[in-house]
């Protein structure tokens, strides 16, 4: 249900059998094969549940030689590469399903959960409860996905079943910082690219893909410019005041000025597919994979 | 009731004795359960019989991975074409018809690139056979699709008839080209051993131009027969075609044929190509002389190429309806009364009959997999060839193909979701199957349930929304993920499961004095309304955190009104009751008259109907603890009203 890069050679995958493998790539003969397996990283003990039920494995993520993993029983694993058990395991961390985890520093992670709360979690501390809170009030829509900006590590993204991308400053308060009506139907995965932050991509259950992208130095850039798909400018929608901080500072996507910045959106997937479930960027090229069972690969992003 | 076409294959059970027991079966809505009796067991038999259920389903292809790309590229081709069809108007519409129906057929040929690429590379000779049997098998598909794609839908008249079924027929025969480029590559290509048989392919198939370069080699490589080699070329260079963007009328065209084809006539009556027995021959073929074709059965291979060369040599301007004519007879005279025709033949003889419903009919009982029939009729319906031929069953002909290819797709894990636009597209039963199917999706993630339920959302189908909600709630229960069980509850609005999940955490409450999943509680919001139980919760745990925060008045009116509205359970009176105490004693005079007055007609109440308890033993305890817990309380309460009093009579009226 999830995959990540562990290393130059090493991939990590988070199964709906509640079991996370590594596998080693070998480049010379282009073939996979499986170095490590903690397979029962995540299962079900309730009072009703048969004694080797498993649960998914929603999310995963890396950062050499850590990996964390969470899942559909609200539990959190910590492992290291190498090492056949877990170093540490949160559990019953959430009592609803955890579907995303990024990193935010080394020792702290960032969950987001079904009843629309991000956690943030010390591993550092000891005990099972998280270190802050982040939630948004009223509806208590299901988030999916969630991706932290590669230079500041207090910025998140995160998509939620509503189809609401929203923008966080967890070093502030408790509330998104901005809220962005996007997709029609569930967003599954949204990513910051990683050496041009401020291009965003999300792909979601209605079968579309965008692009966001929010650098402020385009003078020249006018809305009749064409991608090859839908093109729209959206304003973005603030609700926390940050008045008297230096725009150099701030992140594009933290900006308030909604009469400044423009983020212009466009949609890369050629014409209506079934769900994209999935997608990965990395310098200018960009894959996606749908429910039609096709993979679409862009190798110019930004040409 | 139709009578059976075929006899109805037999499938054989393994480990079930279906001579000596009997079997049971039920029908599912792709599937069918089997399982063995006890009827007719004979007392001498001790031997127990065979303990499994088996499920039986007929459609296997769906599971080949090759096979796979066809009905994913497929479901994309149509639903495109459903969703232009309003913008389907005039000239342009058989265009775009036509162009999806190629569209269709190149899905069919790149997937018989890749299963013969299988083919070839299989270790295993026997897996080898059989994707070649399943090359097979596309190949007549295609072949069937495009003569009907020539007949049915671009309809083409007398004259381009002739150059579709010319480029028909060259598409389905590829040795040829391997062939040419075997003998173009020798050194000495007129004395290579095929160079006969390869002039001889390319003027049955009405590759002139080619066959003329064949000669001109020929005729440099051998001087004697240049001459020969001349004359034919030329005779070849001028026979009159119907080039598409040509303005001749057909009557010039055939005037001008009938003029060419007397030359060559006379040629062979002059004896010019006497010296040359090859030279001879093909001429025949050229006038179209039937026994010379038939000479040639082996370079032929089937009686259809028979068919169209005949018809190139002596009936050009072919009209669509007398092709049948042709047809049969060509049939004919090719099996020559030695072998019978196969399903293949009959398939295509209907379709050069224009009889389409002969064609699926033949189609259907043929293939394995109804993907075929399906999407064919379903482009034709689109042309509008079909009447409204109602079948005994209710629906007409289209929807009932793609209801039973929709069907067989959802007994596949992950290729369900094509099966649900195929559905959506059916006007009559579509919907209702839809529910039916939906329904009996294994839900093994939560965001397999979450496509699941999206489906259902946006075509209102609130009744299994409702009940896959409830599924995966009451899974979660079991498992003890109650914030996914309130969440799955809110998702579906179903106030009663809301009830069933609040009672769990007020009954582990009351077991451990503590909440569990604080973080859960805490963060209700507006989700609090679906069910009172569910207020009541979060309201509590607001009672509970303005005592922590000591705030003290705003936790007393909070209690007392979680005890006035009714919406406490009657098992919790108690605690309500209890957890007043401490608010009584406090120093300051919490509760006004008002309210002390207030809490002993609850208490009061409470006391009254308290319910009666059967074990003696136990009674005994039980109601010692109340009493004293109510005592305790009568006393609080009327040392609390006395102060209040006070408290009240001496400020000025507040």
């Amino acid at each position: 249900m999830d995959l990540q890069f562990f290393d130059q050679e090493r991939i990590v995958a988070a199964s709906s059998t509640g079991c996370v493998t590594v596998f080693l790539h070998h480049p010379n003969n282009q073939t996979l094969s499986v170095s490590q397996q903690w397979t029962a990283a995540h299962y079900h003990t309730g009072p009703g549940s048969p004694s080797c039920g498993s649960a998914p494995c929603t999310g995963v993520v890396c950062s050499n030689p850590e990996i964390v993993t969470v899942g559909e029983d609200g539990r959190i694993n910590l492992f290291r590469a190498d090492h056949k058990e877990a170093v540490r395991t949160i559990d019953n961390a959430d009592s609803s399903t955890l579907h995303a985890v990024t990193f935010l520093r080394t020792p702290e992670i960032l969950t987001v959960n079904s009843i629309g709360q991000l956690k943030i979690w010390d591993f550092r501390k000891q005990g099972n409860e998280p270190s802050q809170i982040l939630s948004l009030t009223g509806d208590r829509v299901p988030l999916h996905c969630v991706d932290r900006h590669p230079n500041q590590q207090h910025v998140v993204a995160t998509g939620g079943q509503d189809g609401m991308l929203s923008i966080w400053d967890v070093r502030q308060g408790t509330m998104p910082v901005s809220l962005l009506k996007a997709h029609e139907a569930e967003m599954w995965e949204v990513h910051f690219h990683p050496s041009n932050p401020d291009h965003l991509f999300t792909c979601s259950e209605d079968g579309s893909l965008w692009h966001w992208d929010a650098s402020t130095d385009v003078p020249e850039k006018s809305s009749l410019f064409n991608q090859g798909g839908r093109n729209s400018t959206f304003l973005s929608h603030s609700i926390s005041n940050q008045a008297g901080v230096h725009q150099s500072l701030i992140s594009s996507w933290l900006s308030t000025d909604p009469a400044k910045d423009r983020i212009e959106i466009t949609s890369l997937l050629p014409s209506r597919t079934l769900s994209v479930n999935s997608l990965d960027v990395l310098g200018p090229c960009l894959v996606c994979g749908t429910d039609s069972e096709a993979i679409y690969v862009t190798r110019q992003l930004f040409s | 009731m139709e009578e059976l076409d075929g006899e109805p294959t037999v499938t054989l059970i393994p480990g079930v004795n279906s001579k000596k027991k009997q079997m049971c079966f039920d029908w599912g809505p792709g599937e069918m359960l089997v399982c063995e009796t006890s009827f007719n067991k004979k007392e001498s038999e001790t031997k127990p019989g065979c303990p499994f259920i088996y499920i039986i389903r007929k459609d296997i292809d769906v599971y080949s991975q090759i096979l796979r790309k066809l009905f994913n590229e497929s479901h994309g081709i149509f639903v495109g074409l459903q969703r232009i069809e309003e913008e389907l108007t005039g000239k342009s519409r058989k265009a775009q018809l036509v162009r999806v129906s190629k569209n269709y057929r190149s899905v069919i040929r790149a997937c018989m690139e890749e299963m013969h690429q299988v083919a070839i590379a299989a270790k295993d000779p026997a897996i080898g056979r059989q994707f070649s049997s399943q090359v097979s098998i596309l190949s007549a598909m295609e072949l069937i699709w495009n003569l009907c794609e020539i007949l049915f839908i671009e309809v083409a008249p007398a004259g381009a008839l002739l150059l579709h079924l010319l480029d028909w027929v060259r598409l389905h025969v590829c040795e040829v080209d391997s062939l040419l480029a075997d003998v173009l590559g020798s050194e000495n290509p007129s004395k290579h051993d095929s160079f006969w048989k390869l002039v001889t392919i390319l003027v049955l198939q009405g590759r002139l131009d080619e066959a003329r370069q064949m000669l001109s080699k020929e005729a440099d490589a051998s001087p004697s027969s240049a001459g020969m080699c001349r004359i034919l070329g030329d005779l070849m260079r001028t026979m009159p075609v119907l080039s598409p963007g040509n303005t001749q009328t057909l009557t010039e065209l055939e005037l001008k044929w009938q003029h060419w084809h007397e030359e060559c006539e006379r040629h062979l009556q002059d004896s010019t190509f006497a010296s040359s027995p090859h030279l001879e021959s093909l001429c025949k073929i050229m006038l179209g002389d039937e026994a010379a074709l038939l000479e040639q059965k082996e370079l032929l291979n089937n009686w259809y190429h028979f068919l169209v060369t005949r018809l190139l040599y002596s009936h050009p301007t072919v009209k669509p309806i007398d092709l049948h004519l042709y047809a049969q007879s060509s049939l004919d005279l090719f099996l020559g009364g030695e072998s019978s025709p196969e399903p293949l033949d009959n398939i295509l003889l209907a379709a050069f009959e224009f009889d389409i419903h002969q064609v699926i009919k033949e189609c259907s009982i043929a293939l394995s997999n109804w993907w075929f029939v399906a999407h064919l009729t379903d482009l034709l319906d689109h042309c509008k060839l079909l009447q409204s031929h109602n079948l005994y069953f209710g629906s007409n002909m289209r929807e009932f193909l793609l209801l039973e290819y929709a069907s067989g797709l959802f007994a596949h894990h992950s290729l369900w979701q094509l099966g649900v636009d195929y559905f959506d597209y059916c006007p009559e039963l579509g919907r209702v199957s839809l529910e039916l199917h939906i329904e009996r999706i294994p839900l093994s993630t939560e965001q397999k349930a979450l496509k699941v339920l999206r489906i259902c959302e946006q075509r209102q189908m609130t009744e299994q929304v409702r009940s896959i909600c409830k599924i995966l709630a009451m899974n979660a229960v079991r498992n003890n993920r109650l914030g996914s069980a309130l969440s799955w509850s809110i998702r579906a609005k179903d106030a009663a499961f809301a009830t069933l999940v609040s009672d769990r955490f007020l009954k582990d409450y009351c077991e451990r004095g503590s909440f569990s999943d604080l973080d859960l509680i805490d963060n209700l919001g507006p989700a609090m309304m679906l069910s009172d139980r569910l207020t009541f919760l979060g309201k509590y745990r607001e009672f509970h955190r303005f005592y922590g925060e000591k705030r003290l008045t705003d936790a007393a009116s909070l209690l007392l009104s979680l005890m006035t509205s009714q919406i406490a359970p009657r098992s919790f009176w108690v605690i309500l009751l209890i957890d007043a105490l401490p608010l009584l004693e406090e120093k300051e005079v919490v509760f006004s008259a008002e309210q002390t007055y207030e809490l002993m007609r609850c208490l009061e109440d409470f006391a009254s109907r308290r319910p009666v308890w059967r074990e003696p033993g136990v009674q005994r305890i039980q109601e010692d603890v109340e009493n004293t817990k109510l005592e305790m309380l009568r006393l609080a309460l009327a040392r609390n009203l006395g102060r209040a009093i006070i408290k009240e009579g001496s400020l000025e009226g507040s």
